[in-house]
């Protein structure tokens, strides 16, 4: 393959260029990419001080959450302490695991991606920064009140994986299950945005030239990641819609006394969680890479290899989710496919470890503070994968499943795999974000603490496991041999907590800040483009990027970028912009213009957070203005992009022209509709199999669907919107009152359908209440209706923005994304009612 | 509370699960083991790999650090030995496997609540015969199946010595294998989180040889109900509310049978050796023992009421 | 999408026998008409991971971006073909 767009390659060798840059060039930059002053620090989408604000929400979850853990090992430190009282001692563990899994480990490595992935693609900023922007402050606002509810004594004790019936109305009737819910499926929602952001950037932001296989491989990592999250994360963000549903209005998902089954949710569950296992790990593996090679002052040995892998666990991984299920009873054949899948997954990481250690034989010893960490890693984590495979036997897991082995297996593989990773990218990256690096003399006692305490607090609870102590338990009787190994264990985890300490007394003394330049540089001679001189615009000029370690096989570039001799040495149209490339070869395809600081995103956050947790304390009014008001804030975000520009193409350097707005396939904002209904679509889909599920596993309490003649008019209407939504496009050219029209049409047949669907089933006398039959079938319709409000919405933004005269034609982005989403309005609909009838058809 | 608890068995070594008691068990401890020394073996290996890539010598550095050796070590070994350890896990899993096996096995079906166990000896057609809370009678040597089942939320039967775990799940019926080969108390616990005192919801299995299986069997079949001053404040004090004791009028279904009260080695599920003092420590204010349990609080007794009351359950043998 | 069903091909292999061989454990039970049929299953998985392969061949040998995905594709191959028979196990053993 020479091209992929038909770009001519040769035009690369016009790059560095020779003629001297005009002056004032670089001002104009740094004036369009200007530093915030005083409340504008609320309201900047710049990814420098996104990514930083983020990560350092992360990390502050990350201590908040290590507080619970040794308050827990303190309560266990002998039999019958009453350090802790049961009921906050619930509440305390099932606030560790989720705020370690939901509001540190997933926000962490995002965060990492947000401040690292474009600078190491050498792109200006993230391709959605008002999006960055409002997934960090919904995330920091709702996880913080989330977090603030274990002061009140209301926070969710459920354990976090929030098994019902326990966490159903009838076990649980507190409000903190609800805060569980609603806060974790909303803290979801910022993922899953930050998510498509990731794939976005990363498939189309790239340097010209860094074709996929030179592509950094924490760039690879975080793809992966990114893509899991939006095939994982709608299953959880289902099920906990369906448990709060259950608990506010008593549809009986979970109730197997009528016609429910508790395993769905842990099948939802899963699904989600044991992915979500790899999603931490993923991108801590990628950093793993990037650092491995640059301690060891050589290339990364099997790079394509640990591509493989990559891929390969994003695949596998969703292979492995019932292996939390083999006490449950499945039958020895369905138990047999997650043991196998369980052991396959295991290869991938096999050879990402010994690619680490093959590039650390071929290369120098080091033991620097990231050094120290990576090999500590390496450790730590292949401890963890081989009690990994252990319980990946199923007669081994009946033994282990449950019980403080488990509990060892898994910090050993999150804190290996995971927490020791990042700490060698705190320490590694620094320098990228900090007037000066972190002290290396307090790094070696950080360490020293962190492995010994981690060690020393983890080891023994495999120990206490095989001597019979389950997890989850607030105390435990004397004389069963669990003294010696708990109080062990809480030594070890002040031990651990000292070194987090330490770490804490470092970065108080050493880090400072630097966003607009003046880092402390490249001191660990990192070859990837992020050590290219920056500043609040990246490097000044996009290099061509000929090889994986540029910076290393070109000793002259970091010189030629910050002249500006390369691509897009200033701003081509007086806005802040990027280059956006193809996904393969990253050919320049055209040039984005992207939207600067604003408040709209902030606003629309806070709203946000306030209507979910306006809904938990059950204050219903309040919830509705804010969610009106979070509506309103986004769409006037939007409103301010998708404007017609003034050049139609530009000069991106030495003459290559590019064109600054584009349609269709090719544009950015397609790709990002498309994961968007992805996502959408597998929420549905996910719906779709508790339908069938529950219709295997309840079939006593199945009533008759009603009959597939009956639906053609539901077919019809449905057939009908996807048209009329289909024909908005090419209809634009002529008038642009067109689409509206068009839309409005699309937006009101499927409404009718839908409306046709549920009376349908009404007469045949299904109930959402009466079963868990007519319960799901009511949330696939509320889904539904979800989708076409949300259609109707976007049929009216249309219209204003045609009566203001904002509507770009002949070709119009708004027009393209609207059309999309409501075709994918259509055909669920379609979807849900053919396969509604298909299950239980007599 | 701490001075009423007492240890119920000394030890936790060698801990359970490396210390079978019976076939179901045993199959498991040995796999177990091989996994335990395998997975030791592997991790030196691999520390040992991890130390020659830093600190070995030139030569075998150069090999460790080629794709070939990633293959190799990180590929093709793995693969061999999973390959064995797969084939040999399914053949167990199959092997155990309740669902698989029919015939002459006693059946007990347990019902889990919050936080204690319901007990329902069954004839071979499934009939109830004698119902227990708490403690598992079973004679040495034969297989007992056991059909598991859950009032109210999730909850997990787990006797590590006897066998693995199996979840109790509303709405449905699992079944798990147990069998002791010789006579003596073996240990359970909830191991799914059930909320609450989940940590407190203890067990324990008694098995007899086949002789004392019979005389504990016979000894169950006359309804001793006593009488006196302990049964009429029992009655009068709400206890019967929740309690069944056969052949008097107390025949509440919400708490434990205590019928044969006496005779269990625990109360509280596993968790206190029963004799007369804890036996009145319990009535007294089992909130204080195990926070969060159903069974409210009997402070208005007075000293001479509750030995009244304590003395007389004791004596249900 | 040509790329990426080339780099995926083996992995989405794997990904459609896995869940069908679920969908069988879940929705129709252990019988011997569901080993048989994932018995069926896996010989077609591993049918189609051998033709990827024969047709990845010629590719792995021109220019280096297309070089490298070839070898990425055959390990993927590779490690769908060791993951779809370790899959199918279960049907013949217990």
């Amino acid at each position: 393959m020479r091209s992929e767009t038909g770009f001519d390659p040769a035009l690369y060798d016009r790059f560095p260029t020779k003629e001297p840059r005009p002056e004032g060039e670089e001002e104009e930059l740094r004036r369009i990419w200007c530093k915030p002053k005083g409340w504008e620090y609320l309201t900047v989408v710049n990814n420098n001080y996104v990514g930083i604000y983020y990560l350092g929400t992360a990390f502050l979850f990350f201590l908040m959450a290590g507080v619970l853990a040794l308050l827990m090992r303190a309560q266990l430190a002998a039999p019958m302490l009453e350090i802790l009282p049961q009921a906050t001692y619930n509440q305390v563990f099932t606030m560790h695991g989720t705020v370690m899994m939901f509001l540190f480990a997933v926000p962490a490595v995002e965060a990492a991606g947000v401040l690292l992935l474009p600078q190491m693609l050498a792109a200006r900023d993230l391709p959605f920064p008002r999006l960055s922007a409002y997934a960090f402050w919904a995330y920091a606002v709702g996880g913080l009140c989330f977090f603030a509810s274990i002061f009140v004594g209301l926070a969710p004790d459920g354990g976090w994986f929030m098994y019902p019936p326990l966490t159903s109305k009838a076990y649980s009737p507190g409000i903190n299950t609800d805060f569980w819910l609603l806060g974790i499926g909303f803290i979801e929602i910022s993922a899953i945005a930050g998510a498509i952001e990731i794939i976005v950037g990363v498939l189309r932001t790239r340097a010209p030239g860094m074709s996929l296989d030179k592509m950094p491989i924490f760039a690879w990592a975080m793809l992966v990641f990114a893509v899991m999250i939006v095939i994982a994360f709608p299953s959880i963000i289902l099920g906990t819609l369906l448990l709060e549903i259950e608990r506010a209005f008593n549809w009986p998902f979970f109730d197997a006394a009528r016609g429910g089954d508790p395993l769905l949710w842990q099948h939802l569950f899963w699904f989600f969680g044991h992915p979500e296992v790899y999603i931490i790990f993923l991108p801590a593996a990628g950093m793993m890479s990037m650092i491995v090679a640059t301690v060891a002052k050589t290339e990364l040995v099997g790079y394509r290899l640990i591509v493989l892998a990559m891929l390969a666990t994003g695949f596998i991984s969703f292979g492995v989710w019932a292996h939390h299920m083999f006490t449950t009873g499945m039958p020895p054949m369905t138990t047999g496919f997650f043991s196998a899948a369980s052991m396959a997954v295991s290869l991938p990481a096999g050879l990402q470890v010994f690619s680490w250690i093959a590039t650390l034989a071929i290369g120098q010893r080091s033991f620097n503070a990231p050094g120290l960490f990576v090999v500590g890693s390496i450790v730590i984590f292949v401890t963890g994968g081989l009690t990994g495979v252990m319980v990946a036997m199923v007669p081994f897991d009946w033994q282990a499943h449950d019980s403080y082995f488990i509990v060892a297996h898994l910090h050993y593989v999150l804190i290996g795999g995971m927490v020791f990773p990042l700490f060698a990218a705190f320490y590694y990256w620094m320098p990228m974000v900090s007037r000066r690096a972190l002290s290396e003399r307090l790094a070696k006692w950080v360490f020293a603490l962190m492995f010994a305490g981690m060690n020393i607090a983890f080891l023994p609870m495999h120990l206490a496991g095989l001597q019979g102590m389950p997890r989850r338990v607030y105390t435990y009787l004397p004389g069963q041999g669990f003294e010696l190994p708990n109080l062990v264990s809480t030594i070890g985890a002040f031990m651990l907590g000292l070194g987090v300490l330490l770490f804490l007394i470092d970065l108080a003394r050493n880090f400072r800040l630097a966003p607009g330049g003046g880092n402390a540089g490249n001191v660990y001679d990192g070859a990837t483009l992020e050590w290219l001189p920056s500043e609040l615009y990246s490097a000044r000029s996009i290099p061509v990027v000929r090889s994986r370690e540029p910076l290393r096989d070109d000793p002259r570039l970091a010189g030629d970028v910050a002249k500006g001799r390369h691509f897009l040495p200033g701003s081509a149209t007086g806005h802040r912009e990027t280059i956006v490339t193809s996904p393969l070869l990253a050919e320049p395809q055209y040039l984005q213009i992207m939207p600067g600081p604003s408040a709209w995103p902030f606003a629309a956050a806070v709203f946000t957070a306030g209507f979910f947790l306006a809904l938990t304390v059950q204050a219903y009014s309040f919830a509705w203005v804010s969610a009106i008001l979070a509506v309103v804030s986004i769409l006037r975000w939007l409103w301010e992009t998708d404007r017609p520009v003034r050049d139609e193409e530009v000069d991106i350097g030495a003459g290559i022209m590019v064109p600054t707005y584009v349609t269709g396939p090719a544009s950015h904002g397609w790709w990002t509709m498309v994961i968007l209904l992805v996502v959408m679509a597998m929420i549905f889909i996910m719906a779709l199999f508790s339908l069938a599920f529950l219709a295997s596993n309840q079939p006593a309490f199945w009533a008759p669907p009603p009959s597939m003649a009956a639906g053609l008019p539901i077919y019809f209407l449905y057939g009908a919107a996807f048209l009329a939504a289909l024909a908005a496009r090419p209809l634009l050219k002529r008038d642009a009152r067109w689409p509206v029209g068009l839309f409005f049409a699309s937006a009101f047949a499927a409404g009718s359908a839908l409306w046709l669907d549920w009376t349908g089933w009404s007469a045949a006398g299904l109930a959402p209440q009466a079963s868990g039959q007519g319960a799901v079938i009511a949330a696939l319709q509320a889904l539904q209706a979800f989708a076409v409000g949300t259609g109707l919405l976007m049929a009216a933004y249309c219209a204003a923005r045609v009566a203001r005269g904002l509507m770009t034609q002949p070709r119009s982005n708004t027009v393209d994304l609207a059309m999309l989403f409501l075709c994918y309005t259509a055909a669920q609909g379609l979807t849900g009612a053919l396969f509604g009838r298909a299950i239980g058809m007599t | 509370m701490t001075s009423r608890t007492e240890p119920l068995a000394a030890g936790g070594w060698p801990p359970p699960v490396l210390d079978p008691a019976g076939p179901f068990a045993e199959s498991v401890t040995t796999l177990a083991w091989v996994l335990l020394l395998g997975g030791g073996a592997v991790l030196v290996i691999v520390l040992a790999m991890l130390g020659i890539a830093l600190f070995g010598p030139p030569r075998l550095k150069t090999r460790l650090g080629g794709e070939r050796a990633i293959w190799a070590l990180g590929f093709a070994f793995p693969a061999v030995v999973l390959t064995g350890l797969l084939i040999w896990g399914l053949t167990l899993t199959s092997s155990l496997s309740a669902t698989r096996v029919a015939g002459d096995a006693m059946r007990v079906k347990i019902i889990g609540e919050m936080w204690w166990w319901r007990v329902h000896y069954q004839d071979a057609d499934g009939r109830e015969m004698l119902r227990d809370a708490n403690e598992l009678h079973i004679p040495v040597g034969r297989p007992v199946l056991l059909e598991l089942e859950a009032a109210d939320v999730i909850h997990s039967f787990w006797v590590p010595r006897l066998g693995g775990k199996m979840d109790m799940i509303p709405g449905r019926t699992n079944r798990l294998l147990i069998q002791a080969d010789a006579p003596g108390i073996y240990k359970g616990q909830c191991a799914e989180y059930c909320g609450g005192p989940h940590a407190l919801m203890g067990f324990i299995v008694v098995a007899h040889s086949p002789a004392d299986f019979a005389r504990w069997r016979a000894s169950r079949l006359p309804e001793s109900a006593g009488a006196g001053r302990g049964l009429a404040l029992f009655l009068s004090s709400g206890c019967a509310a929740c309690h069944t004791i056969r052949g008097t009028p107390a025949n509440g279904l919400a708490g434990p049978d205590l019928t044969h009260v006496g005779s269990r080695r625990t109360l509280g599920a596993g968790i206190l050796p029963n004799n007369p003092g804890t036996m009145a420590g319990w009535i007294a204010d089992s909130q204080a023992i195990k926070p969060g349990n159903r069974m409210p609080a009997y402070h208005q007794f007075s000293g001479d009421e509750l030995r009244a009351v304590s003395d007389y359950l004791v004596t249900l043998k | 999408m040509r790329t990426w069903a080339i780099l995926l091909g083996g992995l989405l292999v794997w990904a459609g026998h896995f869940f069908a061989l679920y969908g069988i454990g879940e929705f129709a039970g252990e019988s011997a008409a569901s080993r048989g049929a994932v018995l069926l299953l896996t010989a077609s998985g591993l049918a189609a991971d051998a033709v990827l392969a024969w047709r990845l061949l010629p590719l792995s040998r021109a220019g280096e971006f297309m070089r490298w995905r070839a070898r990425v594709a055959l390990g993927g191959l590779a490690l769908s073909a060791l993951a779809i028979v370790w899959q199918a196990l279960p049907a013949l053993i217990g």
